[in-house]
C-alpha cells in the first residue's frame, strides 16, 4: 500500500491525539506526541499492508511513546494542569455531565483509559486491544470492567457532591 | 448514567489544534518543548528509606498446593483428572514483612524439574483489600523486584500479568527457569522493598507540595534529590535558545541543575518519611513425581522440514526428548552460506508439530526458542524448544507425557520411549 502522508495525518490525528491525551491526561503532552508518532511515520520506510495495518501500527506507536513518556524522569515531577475542553453544539447541562465523565475516565490509572479510548472511541473489540496492548483478552475485560465500576463509583461520587455543593 | 454514547461524546472534542495539523502537514515538526509543571504526580519509591524498616519474621508453614483450584487463570488443564494430578509442594515456607497487618503467601506451585510456576498474593490479616492502603500499583511494572539469585546457572525471575487481583490483594507470578539443572528440591527467594502505603504516600505528596509551594523553582524528592529547572519563567523563545545551546553543550535538551548544598540546606526533610512494605518469600521447590517422566526418540536420523520466512529447509532430526514442559529437538541441516540468513527460525504456523499419545489423540506443540549454529561450509545445526501451548500466547500447559508415543513433524512421526 502506498503511503499517503497528509491522508494519513488526516485520517488518523484525532484518534492518535485521544490515546495520547489519554495516557499523558494533558493536551502539550498530547501534542508532543502526535508530533511524534507522525514524524516516525513520515521518517520511517515502513510498509504497510493495509489501512488497518496503518491504524493498527500509529495506535501501536502512540501507546509506546505515552509509556515511554510516561517514564521518563521529567514527566514524573509534573502534574496534570485542568483542562476544559468545549464540546461544539451541546448545552451547558450536557457540557458539564460531559466535562465529569472526562474528568472521571482522566481519573483512571493511565492502561484504564487507553483501554477504554481503544474500546469506546476506536471501536476495537477486546481481542482486538489485546492484541495491540500484547496482552491477555481476559485482562482487556477485566480493566474494562474495573474502569467501569470506578467509573460509576466516581461519578456517583461527584454528582452527590455537586448536590451537596 | 454511563453510557458509551456519551463516553465518545466526551472525547469527542479532545483533538489537536489546526495550527499543530498544519505544521505536521506540512512537514514541519516542531521540538519537543516540555511544559514544566511542578508537583510529584507519581508513586516514588523511597529505597533509601529502607534501611529505617525493621522486619519480622512472621511464621513458616508446609503444604501441599492444588495446582488446579490456584492456577486456573494462568494455566490451561488439559483435563480435570490430570488438573488433580498437577499438585506440588512447598515446604519450608517462611515470609517476613515489616508490618504486622500483613501476610505473604504462596497460592500455588507447579512445574517440572526445571521450571516452575508460582502465584505468590500479599493480603492483609483484617481481611480488607490491600488496595484499600497501597497505592495502586496495578500501572507500575518497574513496582516489583525479585531477588535474583543463581544457582551455578541461569535461569529467569520475573512475573507476568496484573499485579491486583479480583480481591484487591497484590499478586505476583513466579515463573524460574533452568534449562542447565535441576530447580527440584532448590529454595526459591523473591521479594520486594518498593510498595508504599497509601496514607503514608498522601502525606509524604502533601510534605513535597509544601517544599515547592516555599521553593517553586525546586524539583525533586528526598529520595532522588533536589534539582532546579533552569528554563523556568523564560519565555518560549528563551526556552528554545537554552535547548538548542544545552544540546549542543551536553547533547540533551532539557537540563535540571543540582541545587547548591547552600540551597539543600533550606530544605527540611526530616519529616520526610515514606514507610514501604518489605517483603520476602522463600521456599523449597518440590517438582511434581510425573514430571520427572521424559520421552526420547528411539530412531533419529530421519529427515523432515521446517518452515520460516524462507521457505522450507530439509533437516535430519539427530535427537528429540519431550517432558512434562515441553521438549527440545536437536537438527542438523544443510545451509547456504551465503544467504542472508544463516539460521533456521521455524516459528512459522505452518510448522506442524504435536505429541501423539497412545490413544490417537495428539497434543500441539509450539516452538518456544530456536538456536542455531553454524559448522562451516554447507553445515548447521540447531535446536528447537517446544512448549504445550496454552489458549493465549502467554500460557503454558503441563501434561502428563508418560503415554506419549510418538512426535509428528511435519508430516513425519518419531517414535517416541519412556527414558528412565
Amino acid at each position: 500500500m502506498e503511503l499517503d502522508f497528509r491522508k494519513a495525518v488526516l485520517d488518523y490525528k484525532d484518534t492518535v491525539y485521544k490515546i495520547a491525551y489519554a495516557g499523558c491526561g494533558n493536551s502539550y503532552d498530547a501534542d508532543d506526541i502526535l508530533q511524534d508518532v507522525f514524524f516516525a511515520l513520515c521518517q520511517g520506510r515502513k510498509k504497510f499492508d493495509s489501512e488497518e495495518h496503518l491504524k493498527a501500527w500509529l495506535i501501536r506507536v502512540t501507546i509506546n511513546r505515552v509509556k515511554s513518556h510516561l517514564r521518563s524522569f521529567h514527566v514524573k515531577k509534573r502534574a496534570v494542569i485542568e483542562e476544559n475542553f468545549v464540546p461544539a453544539g451541546v448545552d451547558i447541562e450536557e457540557t458539564e455531565e460531559l466535562h465529569l465523565i472526562r474528568e472521571a475516565v482522566m481519573a483512571l490509572p493511565e492502561n484504564y483509559r487507553i483501554a477504554i479510548i481503544l474500546y469506546y472511541y476506536c471501536g476495537y473489540s477486546c481481542a482486538e486491544i489485546a492484541g495491540i496492548l500484547k496482552m491477555k483478552e481476559p485482562t482487556v475485560k477485566t480493566r474494562l470492567k474495573r474502569a467501569r465500576d470506578k467509573l460509576k463509583i466516581q461519578l456517583r461520587e461527584e454528582i452527590r457532591y455537586d448536590r451537596q455543593g | 448514567m454511563i453510557d458509551k454514547d456519551k463516553i465518545i461524546r466526551a472525547f469527542e472534542c479532545i483533538s489537536p489544534s489546526e495550527e499543530l495539523v498544519g505544521q505536521i502537514l506540512s512537514g514541519n515538526f516542531p521540538r519537543h518543548r516540555k511544559k514544566s509543571l511542578r508537583k510529584i504526580a507519581v508513586t516514588v519509591l523511597c529505597a533509601c528509606l529502607a534501611a529505617v524498616m525493621g522486619t519480622v519474621t512472621v511464621a513458616a508453614a508446609t503444604g501441599i498446593i492444588d495446582f488446579k483450584e490456584l492456577f486456573g487463570k494462568h494455566i490451561d488443564l488439559d483435563s480435570d483428572e490430570l488438573g488433580s494430578q498437577l499438585m506440588a509442594q512447598a515446604t519450608d515456607v517462611v515470609y517476613t514483612v515489616s508490618d504486622d497487618d500483613y501476610r505473604v503467601g504462596i497460592k500455588g506451585v507447579t512445574g517440572d524439574t526445571g521450571s516452575l510456576y508460582a502465584i505468590i498474593e500479599i493480603t492483609r490479616v483484617d481481611g480488607t483489600p490491600v488496595t484499600e492502603h497501597f497505592l495502586n500499583t496495578l500501572d507500575d511494572t518497574a513496582n516489583i523486584e525479585w531477588l535474583h539469585e543463581y544457582y551455578g546457572s541461569s535461569y529467569v525471575i520475573g512475573s507476568r500479568g496484573d499485579f491486583i487481583n479480583d480481591k484487591g490483594n497484590l499478586e505476583f507470578f513466579l515463573d524460574l527457569q533452568n534449562n542447565f539443572g535441576t530447580l527440584n528440591g532448590m529454595t526459591i527467594s523473591a521479594g520486594g522493598e518498593n510498595l508504599v502505603l497509601a496514607n503514608e504516600f498522601e502525606r509524604y505528596c502533601e510534605e513535597i507540595d509544601a517544599v515547592y509551594g516555599e521553593y517553586p523553582d525546586f524539583y525533586g524528592t528526598p529520595a532522588l534529590g533536589w534539582w532546579r529547572d533552569p528554563t523556568r519563567g523564560m519565555s518560549r523563545e528563551e526556552v528554545l535558545e537554552y535547548e538548542d545551546r544545552a544540546l549542543e553543550n551536553y547533547g540533551f535538551a532539557v537540563g535540571m541543575e543540582p541545587l547548591s548544598d547552600e540551597e539543600l540546606d533550606k530544605i527540611d526533610v526530616s519529616s520526610f518519611m515514606l514507610l514501604p512494605l518489605k517483603w520476602e518469600i522463600s521456599f523449597t521447590y518440590h517438582a511434581p513425581e510425573f514430571s520427572s517422566v521424559k520421552l526420547v526418540c528411539e530412531k533419529p536420523e530421519e529427515k523432515t522440514v521446517f518452515y520460516d520466512e524462507y521457505g522450507e529447509t530439509e533437516i535430519t532430526v539427530r535427537n528429540i526428548e519431550i517432558g512434562a514442559a515441553g521438549g527440545m529437538v536437536n537438527y542438523e541441516y544443510r545451509t547456504d552460506p551465503n544467504r542472508e540468513k544463516l539460521f533456521i527460525k521455524p516459528f512459522s504456523e505452518e510448522n506442524e508439530i504435536c505429541l501423539i499419545m497412545s490413544d490417537g489423540s495428539r497434543v500441539p506443540m509450539i516452538v518456544s526458542s530456536a538456536n542455531g549454529s553454524y559448522n562451516g561450509g554447507d553445515s548447521a545445526a540447531g535446536t528447537l524448544r517446544l512448549d504445550f501451548a496454552g489458549e493465549s500466547d502467554d500460557t503454558v500447559r503441563y501434561i502428563d507425557v508418560s503415554k506419549g508415543r510418538a512426535i509428528y513433524v511435519n508430516g513425519v512421526e518419531y517414535k517416541l520411549k519412556q527414558q528412565y
